[in-house]
C-alpha cells in the first residue's frame, strides 16, 4: 500500500520558498512587502500545516492564502498605498520592439492598478491561471473577474497609447 | 501595442519576479507564529463582545419594527422624530476604508468618526436616557481596546466628538477587553500591567448609567471569554482551561473548573444564558451548562477542521446550536457552508451563506452574511423582519438602545 507523503513545513518552504516569494513580489511589486507577505501567510499557516499539507497541492492552497491575505483591507494600511483607476501617465513610451524598458514602464503601471485588478492580471498572466481558476481563490464570480481584468487592461492601454480608449475605464 | 499587452505582461511579470527574494525565513515564520497564536487567543476573546452585545439589543430592535412597521429602509434620508429607535452600526465606505459609526434614528444616518488604529467593538447605549453610545477600539479587545463615547440627542445627532470615555472619580480607563450585558454594566477586564497579560487583572463595573466604576480582582492568568448577568466564563492563556465564576455585581465568586476544550471561538451563549457553546482546536464543539459546568463534547464539524475552519456558532428559538464553516480555499468567508445539531451529528443546512444567525424574539431573525463582492471579510446585517432593514456593510457590530419610544 502506497504511503500518501506530505511535505513537512520546512521542507516545503525550502521547495517552494522561492515560488511564493515570486508570487508574492508580482503582487506587490516590492521585495520587502513580498517577503512580509509570505512570512505572514506563513505563521498563519504553520499551527495547522498537517491540514495544509494534506490538500490536494499545498503549494496552491499558500499561494491563494497570499493573494487574499494581500486583498485584505488590513494590508492597505500596512502598504500606505492609495490604488486609482486614474493611472498616471506612463514615465516613458512604450516602442513596439518590446524591449526591457517596456517590461519596466509595464511593471509600474501594473503597480498603480487598483490591488484587484493587478492581482488578477498577475494571476491570469504571470501563474496562468484560468479566470474560473481566479474567482474560486478571490471568492468571486468568473465574471467579476473578467470586468475587472478587462478595466485593469484598459487601464494599460490607455497609459500605454492614449490614442486607444476603446476599453474605456469605469 | 495594444493587441500585444498580453504578450508583453506575461514577459514584464516574469521578467520582474526574478528580482525577488529568494530565500523564506523560516525562524521568522515562527516567531511571527508565535505572536500571532497569542494575539489570536485575545482575539477570540474580544469577539465575544459582538454577539453578546447584538443580543441583547436585537431585542428592542424587532420589537420596534414589529410596531413601527413604518421605520423606513436604509436609503432613506428623512429627519429623525424625537424619541425614535437608537441604532448603531459599523460601516465603511467601501469594505476598504478605515471603519467608522453610523448612528440611525428615525431612518437618518449620521456618522460618528472613531479613531484609527484597530477595530471597533460597539458595546451599547448607555448613560441617561441611553443616548451614550460606548465602544471599543483595538484589534484585540486588549491593550488597544480602549472605550470611547460619543452622546447624541433624541434625534440622534451626535452632541459633540467621540471622546475616550470618561468616569466620574476615575483619571482613566485602562485598556481591556470588555463585555457588556442586557441592560447592566460594562465589564472590563484590565491587566493591572498594561503590557502583560498574565499580569494580575481586575473587573472593573461600569455602571449603565455611566456615573461610576467600580474595580475587583480577578485570578490572574484568566481573561473572561463571555458574561451574562449571572456568570462570567473565563479562559486561561497559557492552558486553554475553562472556568465558570458567579457573578456578585463586581465581584467574581469561587470558581468552577470545567473539562471544556481550549476556546478557539468566541463562546456563544443560548438565548435564555443557561448554556454556551463554542468550538475546539480539533474541529469539534463544546456546550457547556453554566450552572454547574458541565461540558458535552459535541462532534467534530464536517469541514471544522479545514484551515479555513469554523467561522461562528449560534442558537436557534428551539434551543438547537447551528454552526458555519468555511470550506479550505475559502478563508476569507467568500464560501460559508452552514451545520445543525442534530443531538447526534451536525446535518448541512439547506440554506447557505450565513455567518451567524441571531433569533432575538420567537420567529424573527438577524442574519449576517456574506456580501461577495467585497475584498475582506466584509458582511451585511439583514433583519429579517416586516419590512427587511439592511443595515448595509459592516464588520458585524451592531447595537440598539433598549428605549425605542
Amino acid at each position: 500500500m502506497e504511503v500518501e507523503s506530505r511535505p513537512t513545513f520546512d521542507a516545503f518552504v525550502a521547495a517552494r520558498g522561492t515560488s511564493l516569494l515570486r508570487h508574492a513580489y508580482v503582487l506587490t511589486g516590492d521585495r520587502y512587502l513580498a517577503e512580509d507577505l509570505v512570512q505572514e501567510v506563513l505563521a498563519h499557516l504553520y499551527r495547522r500545516w498537517d491540514r495544509v499539507a494534506a490538500t490536494t497541492s499545498p503549494e496552491a492552497y499558500v499561494k491563494a492564502s497570499v493573494t487574499r491575505q494581500f486583498l485584505s483591507w488590513r494590508r492597505r494600511k500596512w502598504f500606505g498605498e492609495r490604488p486609482t483607476d486614474q493611472v498616471p501617465e506612463a514615465d516613458a513610451a512604450i516602442d513596439s520592439t518590446g524591449s526591457v524598458d517596456d517590461d519596466d514602464v509595464l511593471w509600474r503601471l501594473l503597480a498603480r492598478l487598483p490591488r484587484r485588478q493587478r492581482a488578477i492580471l498577475a494571476l491570469r498572466f504571470y501563474d496562468d491561471q484560468s479566470d474560473e481558476q481566479i474567482a474560486a481563490i478571490l471568492g468571486v464570480s468568473a465574471s467579476t473577474v473578467r470586468s475587472n481584468a478587462s478595466r485593469g487592461l484598459a487601464t494599460l492601454r490607455s497609459q500605454l497609447d492614449p490614442s486607444d480608449v476603446t476599453g474605456g475605464v469605469s | 501595442m495594444s493587441h500585444d499587452l498580453d504578450d508583453a505582461l506575461r514577459s514584464a511579470l516574469r521578467r520582474h519576479a526574478e528580482a525577488a527574494p529568494t530565500t523564506v525565513d523560516t525562524d521568522a515564520v515562527r516567531h511571527r507564529s508565535r505572536q500571532l497564536q497569542r494575539r489570536r487567543t485575545l482575539e477570540v476573546l474580544g469577539a465575544g463582545v459582538v454577539l453578546v452585545a447584538v443580543v441583547l439589543g436585537l431585542g428592542a430592535l424587532v420589537g420596534s419594527l414589529r410596531h413601527d412597521a413604518s421605520l423606513p429602509p436604509a436609503t432613506t434620508e428623512s429627519p429623525a422624530p424625537g424619541g425614535s429607535t437608537l441604532l448603531a452600526f459599523t460601516s465603511s465606505t467601501d469594505g476598504n476604508s478605515p471603519v467608522h459609526i453610523v448612528v440611525r434614528a428615525g431612518g437618518a444616518d449620521r456618522t460618528v468618526e472613531t479613531p484609527a488604529g484597530g477595530g471597533v467593538t460597539l458595546l451599547g447605549w448607555y448613560g441617561p436616557e441611553h443616548r451614550t453610545l460606548v465602544w471599543a477600539v483595538g484589534i484585540t479587545g486588549f491593550r488597544e481596546g480602549t472605550l470611547y463615547a460619543v452622546t447624541v440627542d433624541a434625534s440622534g445627532r451626535p452632541t459633540g466628538r467621540a471622546e475616550p470615555l470618561r468616569i466620574p472619580g476615575r483619571a482613566n480607563l485602562a485598556p481591556g477587553v470588555a463585555l457588556a450585558t442586557a441592560g447592566g454594566p460594562i465589564q472590563m477586564w484590565t491587566p493591572d500591567t498594561p503590557s502583560d497579560a498574565r499580569s494580575a487583572a481586575s473587573l472593573v463595573t461600569i455602571a449603565p448609567d455611566l456615573s461610576s466604576a467600580t474595580s475587583s480582582p480577578l485570578p490572574t492568568g484568566l481573561v473572561p471569554i463571555t458574561i451574562t448577568a449571572n456568570e462570567i466564563v473565563l479562559t486561561s492563556l497559557d492552558r486553554g482551561t475553562v472556568s465558570i465564576g458567579r457573578l456578585s455585581g463586581s465581584t467574581v465568586g469561587a470558581l468552577t473548573s470545567t473539562s471544556a476544550c481550549s476556546p478557539r471561538s468566541a463562546a456563544q451563549p443560548n438565548i435564555d444564558a443557561s448554556v454556551v457553546a463554542f468550538g475546539c482546536p480539533d474541529g469539534s464543539v463544546d456546550r457547556m451548562t453554566l450552572a454547574g459546568g458541565a461540558v458535552t463534547h459535541l462532534g467534530v464539524l464536517p469541514e471544522g477542521t479545514d484551515p479555513g475552519g469554523l467561522l461562528g456558532l449560534w442558537w436557534d428559538p428551539a434551543g438547537g446550536l447551528n454552526a458555519s464553516v468555511t470550506p479550505t480555499l475559502n478563508a476569507d468567508y467568500s464560501v460559508v457552508h452552514d451545520y445543525s445539531w442534530s443531538g447526534t451529528a451536525w446535518v448541512r443546512s439547506v440554506e447557505e451563506g450565513v455567518l451567524t444567525r441571531i433569533y432575538p424574539t420567537g420567529s424573527a431573525s438577524v442574519r449576517l452574511v456574506k456580501k461577495n463582492d467585497l475584498p475582506g471579510n466584509i458582511g451585511r446585517w439583514i433583519v429579517e423582519s416586516s419590512p427587511e432593514v439592511d443595515l448595509g456593510q459592516t464588520n458585524g457590530s451592531l447595537v440598539v438602545a433598549p428605549s425605542a419610544s
